[in-house]
């Protein structure tokens, strides 16, 4: 028999078990049946309705201010983050260390509180006029969004160019300087072109929590697609347009991650010699130095000095209106629904990332696929699919914990997926086989062997859904349950009516609770 | 009755490519050990695989004891494998990696039975260790009697001795044909080591495309190749075109002895060790020496005769030296690798 006239045998690949494929497609299908929902209310309406709905200026005035907010934050965290990056790999300062961690921090400070410090400064009750007696105006509306937004992201990008510059082999950049070209020239003809993925990628995490956000842009009231949504929701009762706003700003969220996609482009920048990469010799600083300073200065001094300052000091100025029990009321509110979504993201992450290491095919890739596009989600899309579908297939859900948990682990199952994956991909599948060959059935070998060496990634995944459930606004804000006020929502509703000393204690446990996350992002970063 | 029984297996992972097994079958008596022998992408470890259950084969049969193992799991196949990377379960401590497999004993009896074990093997002051803190030889013995703790029908090896240093290599060696054979348990292993293959094993079959080209024991194997590839694959060789009459051939080396009557043409391989070097004779055809290599106790020869370049292995006594005339004379008969008129007896 030669091979040409054997029988062609399709080729047989392994199946998944069903403990792990049935829960992984409970996974996605819980993932995908909200949106579907959506779309169907979206189009319940007649054509001609809808047509007049969506087709209004406001609809036009929504999109521009939107695409005003994010390319504006873009530019303003590149113009942050970039030097930062530079300085705290390249230059000769000292304490380089304790300069990306106080370039991180700002993450612990969320967009809500940080226009809460903003809004804090100005007007009449503002720490200007109070404490300085020199009154300025309240920073509100564009601006006051692009502060807060920028100053609360910039972290993302910064992080990210961090890491491409020490990836960065710095033999390229002397050859450069050995080819005749200046260090100015240098940067702009080898380091730039190499920090495009870092670029590319930091842009996007921003762009996503920009379009998503809620908290900053109704505090600062400036009129975007997210916060549109909730007023039509809230408000007006008009949920097809609400409908529809939430499907144009989906819409708008998946055409940036296609453009950027689309500019990453299949090229790869890695690195072609195979010696062991060496530190760059730290760039003299020499003239330049006090500049550098002055930057260091107003970057975090206003980032982490100014929420840090306005929350002390309306902390000092209303000690006895902190009520302690009705705080940890809340906290315990935020951690009851923070703690279960997080083991529900485990629940979700492991079958699916299992199935996609493990047995990789296409139905694997899509419900991998899955889980990032509920993180890319605008949360207020989500929410509102998740109201749609729980109002019409599961009325006893609405309003409902149940609802709040399923909502956070949709929306925050590939934080849980990315540490799990990392130390599935640790354990070898031949630890597998040799628990079933000695004796063990699929479902034993699995619970016996792998689980056990998951525990870190799922324990790491599990505690970075819940530091970033307890401070999650907009989903929490439409879909919990009548009076299950979190601290977001506390912070979020006192400074919308002005109550800024009331505030004060909630955003204060918000940043101090916070601060673990960064710690625990650092300690991932640091073992890289 | 064969303890395992092996027919038609096949298996193909892509339809664009020749299947990476096709149509192999052998047949394995207790307590005997089967080398898998072939370069790297010819299909042993897939068939190792098929055997242990964690690939499923496109046809063929499986028999253990005479029963149709094909369609159970591997938990049921009562086959233990030692892998490549011994696969310990590093959460676990050494004895609880030898207690995994004795889940059907009580749990008290399973801890004595772990540390008895791990006796045999010299390894009970190891017993709280975890994995990584023992040397690859000593995980290497760990990995093996935690599959031999479940008393398995058959054993697999898969290229068990590729991950320890070479001066560790040979007394493992001995050690686990020595474990095997005192527990009289049968098993296959895979390796791509030819010295590996004939040394531990009692036959030895040489894969290649996904087939197996020959099935026999190391001698035979090695003394009587049955194809070219076989011939080349395990240790060095000459091969030569002859014309071949009865049992003998002229070939550049003269006439020279043929292991199996034959005529017509053929394509002979004489090992190097079977050739020795004679001063040449003006009637006989003579090679020239292009280099030689002292080992001490041998030496190597490289020679040019006509186009073809011949390698000799001679005693320590035949002394030549490079550009000498020599004449070649085989101490054993060449072995008929491909004729177009078979076997004309």
């Amino acid at each position: 028999m030669t091979p040409a006239l054997s029988r062609v045998a399709a080729p047989s690949r392994p199946r998944p078990p069903l403990f792990i494929l049935i829960p992984a497609l409970v996974a996605g299908a819980s993932m995908l049946l909200p949106l579907v929902y959506l779309i169907l209310r979206a189009f319940e309406a007649d054509l001609d309705v809808v047509q007049a709905l969506v087709w209004r200026p406001r609809t036009l005035d929504l999109l521009i201010n939107t695409l005003l907010l994010t390319f504006g934050v873009l530019i303003a965290t590149t113009l942050m983050a970039l030097p930062l990056a530079w300085l705290a790999v390249f230059s000769d300062l000292k304490y380089k260390r304790v300069l990306t961690l106080l370039g991180a921090l700002p993450l612990a400070i969320p967009g809500y509180v940080m226009a809460y410090a903003l809004l804090g400064i100005g007007g009449h009750y503002g720490i200007m006029a109070q404490v300085f007696n020199y009154p300025v105006p309240r920073l509100q509306g564009y601006w006051g969004a692009l502060i807060a937004l920028s100053l609360y992201t910039y972290p993302y990008l910064f992080l990210n160019l961090r890491a491409a510059l020490l990836g960065l082999d710095p033999s390229l950049q002397e050859s450069a300087r050995s080819l005749g070209y200046s260090s100015r020239q240098t940067f702009w003809r080898i380091t730039l072109p190499h920090l495009r993925p870092a670029l590319l990628a930091g842009w996007l995490v921003i762009s996503l929590y920009v379009l998503g956000d809620f908290g900053a842009v109704a505090l600062m009231r400036y009129e975007v697609f997210s916060s549109a949504i909730f007023t039509q929701y809230s408000g007006a009762f008009d949920r097809i347009y609400a409908a529809w706003l939430s499907l144009l700003l989906l819409g708008l969220t998946l055409s940036f991650i296609f453009a950027d996609s689309l500019l990453l482009g299949s090229k790869r920048l890695a690195r072609t010699g195979t010696g062991a990469a060496r530190t760059a010799v730290p760039v003299a600083l020499g003239f330049y130095r006090p500049l550098a300073w002055l930057f260091l200065l107003l970057l975090f001094g206003v980032s982490l000095g100014l929420p840090a300052l306005i929350i002390g000091y309306w902390l000092s100025l209303a000690p006895m209106l902190t009520d302690y029990p009705a705080l940890l009321a809340t906290f315990l509110r935020s951690a009851g629904a923070a703690g279960p979504a997080a083991l529900l993201a485990a629940a979700f992450a492991l079958p699916i990332a299992y199935l996609s290491v493990r047995y990789p095919s296409p139905l694997a890739r899509t419900l991998d696929r899955l889980a990032y596009i509920g993180y890319a989600i605008p949360p207020l899309t989500l929410a509102l699919a998740l109201v749609f579908f729980s109002l019409r297939s599961a009325p006893w859900l609405y309003q409902t914990l149940p609802l709040l948990v399923i909502a956070y682990a949709l929306s925050f199952l590939a934080l849980a997926l990315g540490p799990i994956r990392s130390s599935l991909l640790q354990a070898k599948p031949s630890l597998e086989e040799a628990a079933r060959s000695l004796g063990r059935s699929s479902f034993g070998a699995f619970s016996s062997v792998s689980l056990p060496l998951l525990r870190r990634g799922t324990l790491a995944g599990m505690t970075l859904v819940f530091i970033i459930a307890m401070k999650e606004l907009p989903i929490t804000f439409l879909l919990a349950p009548t009076g299950y006020t979190t601290l977001a929502v506390s912070v979020f509703s006192r400074t919308s009516e002005a109550m800024l000393a009331e505030a004060a204690p909630f955003a204060a446990a918000i940043v101090l609770f916070s601060s673990l996350f960064i710690g625990l992002v650092l300690t991932y970063e640091g073992k890289r | 009755m064969s303890l395992l029984r092996v027919s038609r297996l096949r298996k193909c992972f892509d339809p664009q490519q020749p299947p990476a097994v096709d149509n192999i079958g052998f047949s394995l008596e207790r307590g005997e050990i089967l080398a898998l022998l072939g370069p790297s992408g010819c299909g042993k470890t897939t068939t190792l695989r098929m055997l242990a259950g964690f690939e499923q084969p496109d046809c063929g049969t499986i028999e253990l004891r005479g029963l149709p193992i094909g369609n159970l799991p591997p938990e049921r196949r009562q086959i233990g494998i030692v892998f490549q990377d011994y696969a310990l379960f590093p959460h676990l401590t050494v004895l609880e990696n030898v207690e995994f497999g004795l889940k059907r004993l009580e749990r008290k009896l399973r801890r004595e039975r772990a540390r008895q074990l791990l006796h045999r093997v010299g390894l009970d002051i190891y017993a709280e260790r975890m994995p990584n803190q023992l040397s690859g030889g000593q995980q290497q013995r760990v990995a093996l009697i935690r599959a031999l703790a479940t008393e398995p029908k058959l054993m697999l090896l898969d290229e068990p001795f590729s991950n320890l240093d070479a001066g560790l290599r040979a007394s493992t060696r001995d050690e686990v044909r020595s474990l095997l054979k005192a527990a009289n348990t049968s098993a296959v292993l895979v390796t791509h080591d030819q010295e590996e293959a004939l040394s531990i094993a009692d036959k030895i079959g040489v894969m290649n495309h996904g087939r197996i080209e020959q099935l026999d024991t190391p001698e035979t194997v090695y003394h009587h190749p049955a194809t070219r590839f076989v011939a080349q694959f395990l240790g060095r060789t000459n091969l030569l075109i002859g014309q071949a009459q009865g049992r003998h051939a002229h070939t550049t080396l003269g006439r020279i002895a043929i292991h199996q009557p034959s005529s017509g043409e053929v394509l002979l391989s004489l090992r190097p060790e079977h050739l020795t070097l004679e001063t040449a004779h003006d009637n006989e055809p003579a090679a020239q020496i292009i280099s030689r290599e002292f080992h001490g106790h041998d030496l190597s020869y490289r020679l040019r005769l006509g186009d073809a370049e011949i390698l000799a292995h001679t005693g320590y006594d035949v002394s030549f030296r490079p550009g000498d005339r020599v004449h070649l004379r085989p101490r054993e008969a060449a072995v008929v690798l491909e004729s177009s008129v078979e076997h004309a007896r």
